[in-house]
C-alpha cells in the first residue's frame, strides 16, 4: 500500500501540486445493547477509506473514497488537484507554518483486544450487568451498552511525514429510570477505558450500575435545589464539561482569527483568577490519546491560560501562520472523509493543593456541583454565556456536605465565573468516552474533559 | 458506479452457504460535493462514500453487521460476522420473516440530473452568490458560515426471497448564517434549504434572507413576562411538528411503550382543522422514494384526520408483530436493522395568507428562528424554546424585534384548542412540510 500512496504523492507534483497528504483510516466498532434484563441490540461496522488534500499554489482541494484501488486513488487525486486549480481564483491563499515532518508508529497496548471476545460471551455480560441494575420496584427502566472501538489512522505527505497510530476504547454506558411515590427519576453515567477488555478485569461493572440505580432512587425522593446565585464546588466531570464547552471552543484558533471568540486579541490578559491554568494535552492518563493531530503535527501540551492569564490558543497549520504563532497539533478531522479543523485533545484544568474538605470548608451555604446523571447545555461562543444540566446534587451547609437535591442547571458567563474561581483542589481526573465527543462543523471528534474539584464563588442554579 | 446488485448477489449466495434462515443485504453508494464557506470560500470537497449491511436471520435470531468497503473478501468477512452477531443473540420471539415481496410505487422528482453532472464551477458560482449578495445587502453584513452540498445516491437491497431492487435519488442543501455589526450592535441569523434539484435552490434569496434577519434585529431588546398570541413561521412549525411526532407515530416507539399516542386511535387527539398525512409518494419529497428499505411501495398514510388519530407508520418487523402490513416506512443505514420512521410528514396547509394572519392580530409575538426547541419534550408535550429572530406583532403590524425570550407551552393543548388560523405557506425542514399558524397563547418568558 505504503508503494501506491508514494506514486500518488508522486504523481500529485507532476499535476503540479506542491503538497499532498493522505490521510488512509480503518474504523471498527461495536455497540451491544441490554434493556430491563433483556438482549436488545448488537450493532457492529468497520469503515475504511482515504482521503487526499493536494494542495496548488496555497490552495488546498480535498477528495475521498471508500473504494480503494490505484485507479481510484488516482481518481480521488485528480479531484482534490481539480479543485484546487478551480478554487485559485476564489479562495483566499492559505499559508502552513512549517513544521518539521515526523515519521513514527504509535499504538495504545491492549491486553485483550475487544474484538476477539466472542460475541455470545459480550452479550452475556452486558445483559448480566444490565439486571444486576433492577435493585428494587421503584427502578423502572434500565439499559446497559457495551461500547468498542478501534481507530488506526496513517498520515503521509510529501514533506516526508509517514505517522501510524491506533487507539482502542472499551467503555460501559447505563442509564437508570426509579419512579417513588409518583414521581420520576433518571440518572445515566459512563466509564471508558483507553484500552482492551482487560478493563473489565479492574472496573466493577455491577458496582457501577448498582450506584447508578440507587442515586436514580435517591434523586426521585429528593428536594428540588432553591434557584438562586451560590457559591459551589464543582467536580472533575462538571469542570471538565463547562471549559470544554464554553472556555475550550473560544479558543479554538479558526474562531479566534474569524473575531467569533469572546478571546480575540486578549492574549497576555487576565482572563481568570490567578489560581487557573488551563491546558490542552494530547497525552493524560485518562484522556484520548493524541500523538499528532491529522495534519502530521506533534500534539505537545499546549498552555491556554497560565495563573488566570491567557496564554495561548489551539491551532492548525494555516490559523498559526494567519496569526503569526506556532502550530499547536490541534487540526484534527473526524475521519478521512472530512478536512482537518481546530479542535480541543484533552482540554482540562491543572489542580492545585486544597482537599475536598477545605473546599467545602469555607462555604456558609451553597451546592456541591456532580457532573454524574446530568448532560445537555447550550453555549454562545461568542458572549460567553453557559448553561448546563447537572446531575444530582449535594446541599453544602456550613462547610459540610448535605442533603442530595434533583438535578440542577447551572449558568453563568464564563469568563465571569472563571475568575470567581477561589480555590482549585488537588484530586484530579481526565476522562474520554467511547460513546460521544465534539461536535463542530458537522464533524464529531474524540476529545478528554476532566480537571480538579473547583470551588466558584459565584454561580447561577436553576431546577430542572 | 460500481453494480451494487450484483455485489449483493454475490453476499446473498455466500451468506446461503452458511445455513442461515433468512438474509437480506443492503447496499448504497453515495457521491457528494460540498463547499464550505466563511467569509470567503474555505474549501471544497468531494466524497465517495460506499456501505453495505447483511442482516442474516437464524432461528428468530438477527445479526446484522456494515461495511465501507465492497471488495470481495471484506463483504464475505461482513457476512461471517453478521452470522456470528445473529448465532450470540438472543431470539426474538415477534420477529415473523423479512420483507418477502417486492413492490413499489410510480414517483417523481427525486432525480435531478443537473445534480448528477456537478461541477466544482458551478458550486462556486452558488458559493459566491451567497456571499455577495449578503455583502451587498448592506454594509452592516458578513458572512460568518456556511456550506452547500450536493449528493447522489444509489441503493439497493436484494433478499433471500428474490427481492431485488435499485432506486436513485439526488438532494441539494444549503446552510448559510451571518453577521450584522452596527455602532457597537451585533446580530447573527441564519437560513437554509433541502431539496431534491438544484434549480429550487435560490442561493440569492437564501443570503438575503439570511441577512435581512441579522440586520432586523439588530436593536432587539427583551420583553416583560407575559401571554400573548404566537405566530409560528411555517419552519419552526415543521420543526416543532418533527420533534413531536417524529419519534412518536412509528409502530416501533408506540409498541415499545414510548409513545403518548398509545392506545388513541380513533381519538380527538387534534383540533378539527389538523390534518397529518405522511406521503412517501409526494412529487418531489426530500424523503420520497418508490420503494422503503426493506423493498415494500411507499404509499400515503393518513395520520391524523379532522384531528382524529388514524394510525402509525410501519415497516415489516412492526406489521408482523400486529398482524398487519407495513406502511412502506422502513429506514436504515447500511449498518443498522431497519425501523419505522416517518416519511414526508405534511401539516396540511389552510387558507390565511400569511399577511392575514399577521393583519388579524392585535398584539403577538411572531417567531421565525428559534433554539433549544429540540429540549422539548415529546412524550409530555411540553415545550419550550429560545426565541433568536422574532417580532413583536402590534395592530396587524410586524413591530420591534425581541431577544432572550423563552417561549413555551404544551403542544398536545395547542393542537387540541390552540390554533386559531393555518396559513397557506408551506416550508420544510427535511422531509417534514409544514405552514405558518397562529396560536392562541403562549407563555412569554423575558424581563420580570
Amino acid at each position: 500500500m505504503e508503494e501506491i500512496f508514494d506514486k500518488i504523492i508522486e504523481k500529485g507534483f507532476q499535476l503540479g501540486a506542491e503538497y499532498v497528504d493522505i490521510r488512509y483510516q480503518e474504523v471498527k466498532s461495536e455497540i451491544i445493547v441490554s434493556e430491563n434484563g433483556k438482549f436488545t441490540r448488537y450493532e457492529s461496522e468497520s469503515a475504511l477509506g482515504v482521503g487526499i488534500t493536494a494542495i496548488v499554489d496555497g490552495i488546498p482541494g480535498f477528495a475521498s473514497t471508500t473504494i480503494i484501488n490505484s485507479d481510484t486513488l488516482l481518481g480521488v487525486l485528480n479531484e482534490a488537484v481539480k479543485i484546487a486549480k478551480t478554487s485559485i481564483k476564489l479562495v483566499n491563499k492559505k499559508v502552513y507554518a512549517e513544521i518539521e515532518p515526523c515519521a513514527d508508529k504509535k499504538e495504545i497496548s491492549v491486553k485483550a483486544d475487544p474484538f476477539e471476545i466472542p460475541p455470545d460471551e459480550k452479550v452475556n455480560f452486558v445483559v448480566d450487568v444490565n439486571r444486576k441494575a433492577i435493585v428494587s420496584d421503584e427502578i423502572k427502566n434500565v439499559s446497559t451498552i457495551l461500547g468498542i472501538e478501534e481507530d488506526r489512522r496513517w498520515f503521509l505527505s510529501s514533506e516526508g511525514a509517514n505517522i501510524k497510530t491506533k487507539v482502542v476504547l472499551t467503555g460501559l454506558r447505563h442509564h437508570s429510570v426509579a419512579q417513588v411515590n409518583g414521581v420520576m427519576e433518571q440518572v445515566r453515567d459512563a466509564e471508558t477505558f483507553v484500552g482492551g477488555y482487560e478493563f473489565f478485569k479492574e472496573f466493577d461493572a455491577e458496582k457501577f450500575v448498582i450506584d447508578l440505580s440507587m442515586l436514580a432512587i435517591d434523586a426521585a425522593k429528593a428536594k428540588s435545589a432553591k434557584p438562586g446565585t451560590y457559591p459551589i464546588v464543582a467536580d472533575p466531570d462538571i469542570i471538565g464539561l463547562i471549559l470544554h464547552e464554553a472556555f475550550g471552543h473560544a479558543s479554538e484558533g479558526d474562531l479566534v482569527s474569524s473575531k467569533e471568540s469572546i478571546l480575540c486579541g486578549k492574549l497576555g490578559e487576565k482572563v481568570a483568577s490567578e489560581y487557573v491554568t488551563i491546558v490542552d494535552n494530547g497525552l493524560v492518563e485518562g484522556g484520548y490519546p493524541v500523538w499528532y493531530d491529522d495534519q502530521g503535527v506533534r500534539k505537545m501540551k499546549t498552555v491556554i491560560v497560565k495563573d488566570g492569564v491567557l496564554d495561548g490558543y489551539l491551532l492548525s497549520r494555516e490559523t498559526a501562520s494567519n496569526l503569526g504563532l506556532e502550530p499547536t497539533g490541534n487540526a484534527r478531522a473526524q475521519d478521512f472523509e472530512n478536512v482537518p479543523i481546530v479542535r480541543q485533545t484533552n482540554y482540562y484544568m491543572e489542580p492545585r493543593d486544597y482537599s475536598f474538605e477545605e473546599l467545602v470548608e469555607d462555604v456558609d451555604l451553597g451546592y456541591y456541583i456532580r457532573g454524574k446523571g446530568g448532560g445537555g447545555g447550550q453555549v454562545d461562543v461568542g458572549v460567553g454565556s453557559f448553561v448546563f444540566n447537572a446531575g444530582p446534587s449535594y446541599v453544602i451547609e456550613k462547610g459540610e456536605v448535605k442533603e442530595l437535591v434533583k438535578p440542577v442547571s447551572i449558568s453563568g458567563l464564563i469568563l465571569e465565573t472563571l475568575k470567581s474561581v477561589d480555590a482549585v483542589g488537588k484530586d484530579f481526573k481526565v476522562f474520554t468516552s467511547v460513546f460521544g465527543g465534539c461536535g463542530k462543523s458537522a464533524q464529531r471528534v474524540r476529545v478528554g474533559l476532566g480537571g480538579p474539584f473547583v470551588r466558584i464563588r459565584k454561580m447561577i442554579i436553576g431546577g430542572r | 458506479m460500481v453494480d451494487l446488485l450484483e455485489i449483493g448477489e454475490k453476499a446473498l449466495k455466500f451468506a446461503e452457504k452458511l445455513n442461515v434462515s433468512e438474509v437480506e443485504v443492503y447496499l448504497v453508494q453515495n457521491s457528494s460535493k460540498c463547499c464550505l464557506l466563511s467569509d470567503k470560500i474555505d474549501v471544497v470537497k468531494s466524497n465517495v462514500a460506499s456501505g453495505l449491511g447483511a442482516r442474516v436471520v437464524i432461528d428468530k435470531k438477527i445479526g446484522v453487521y456494515g461495511t465501507t468497503s465492497l471488495e470481495e473478501n471484506k463483504v464475505k468477512e461482513a457476512v461471517e460476522k453478521a452470522v456470528k452477531i445473529a448465532v450470540a443473540s438472543d431470539p426474538d420471539p415477534d420477529f415473523k420473516e423479512i420483507n418477502r415481496k417486492f413492490s413499489e410505487s410510480s414517483v417523481s422528482g427525486i432525480y435531478d440530473k443537473e445534480i448528477v453532472k456537478m461541477d466544482i464551477e458551478k458550486i462556486f458560482d452558488a458559493a459566491n452568490t451567497l456571499i455577495t449578495s449578503a455583502m451587498d445587502y448592506n454594509e452592516t453584513v458578513r458572512p460568518t458560515r456556511g456550506f452547500i452540498e450536493t449528493s447522489v445516491w444509489k441503493v439497493a437491497i436484494c433478499n433471500s426471497y428474490g427481492v431485488e431492487a435499485v432506486r436513485e435519488e439526488t438532494a441539494a442543501v444549503t446552510w448559510f448564517r451571518c453577521k450584522a455589526k452596527d455602532e457597537g450592535k451585533e446580530a447573527s441569523a441564519g437560513e437554509s434549504k433541502q431539496a431534491r434539484k438544484w434549480k429550487d435552490i435560490d442561493f440569492s434569496e437564501i443570503a438575503t434572507s439570511a441577512a435581512s434577519k441579522a440586520v432586523s434585529i439588530l436593536d432587539a431588546t427583551l420583553i416583560e413576562n407575559q401571554k400573548l398570541p404566537v405566530i409560528w413561521h411555517n419552519k419552526f412549525t415543521a420543526s416543532m411538528i418533527d420533534i413531536m411526532f417524529g419519534s412518536t407515530i412509528d409502530a416501533y416507539s408506540v409498541q415499545k411503550g414510548r409513545s403518548p399516542w398509545k392506545g388513541k386511535v380513533g381519538q380527538q387527539v387534534a383540533s378539527e382543522n389538523f390534518n397529518l398525512v405522511d406521503d412517501g409518494t409526494m412529487d418531489a419529497g426530500l424523503r420520497t422514494r418508490p420503494f422503503d428499505d426493506e423493498g415494500v411501495a411507499t404509499r400515503r398514510t393518513p395520520v391524523i384526520e379532522g384531528g382524529v388519530l388514524k394510525g402509525f407508520l410501519y415497516d415489516t418487523y412492526t406489521a408482523n408483530k400486529e398482524g398487519t402490513l407495513s406502511t412502506g416506512n422502513a429506514f436504515r443505514s447500511y449498518r443498522s436493522n431497519p425501523l419505522p420512521a416517518p416519511s414526508n410528514l405534511i401539516l396540511k396547509p389552510g387558507d390565511a395568507e400569511r399577511e392575514e394572519i399577521i393583519e388579524e392580530t392585535k398584539r403577538g409575538l411572531l417567531v421565525i428562528d428559534v433554539i433549544g426547541e429540540w429540549l422539548s419534550n415529546p412524550i409530555s408535550g411540553e415545550m419550550s424554546a429560545t426565541v433568536v429572530v422574532g417580532y413583536l406583532v402590534e395592530n396587524g403590524e410586524v413591530k420591534k424585534p425581541v431577544k432572550g425570550i423563552m417561549i413555551s407551552g404544551n403542544f398536545h393543548q395547542i393542537v387540541k384548542d390552540g390554533i386559531e388560523l393555518i396559513g397557506k405557506d408551506v416550508s420544510n425542514v427535511g422531509g417534514v412540510y409544514a405552514p405558518t399558524i397562529k396560536v392562541s397563547e403562549m407563555t412569554i418568558a423575558g424581563k420580570s
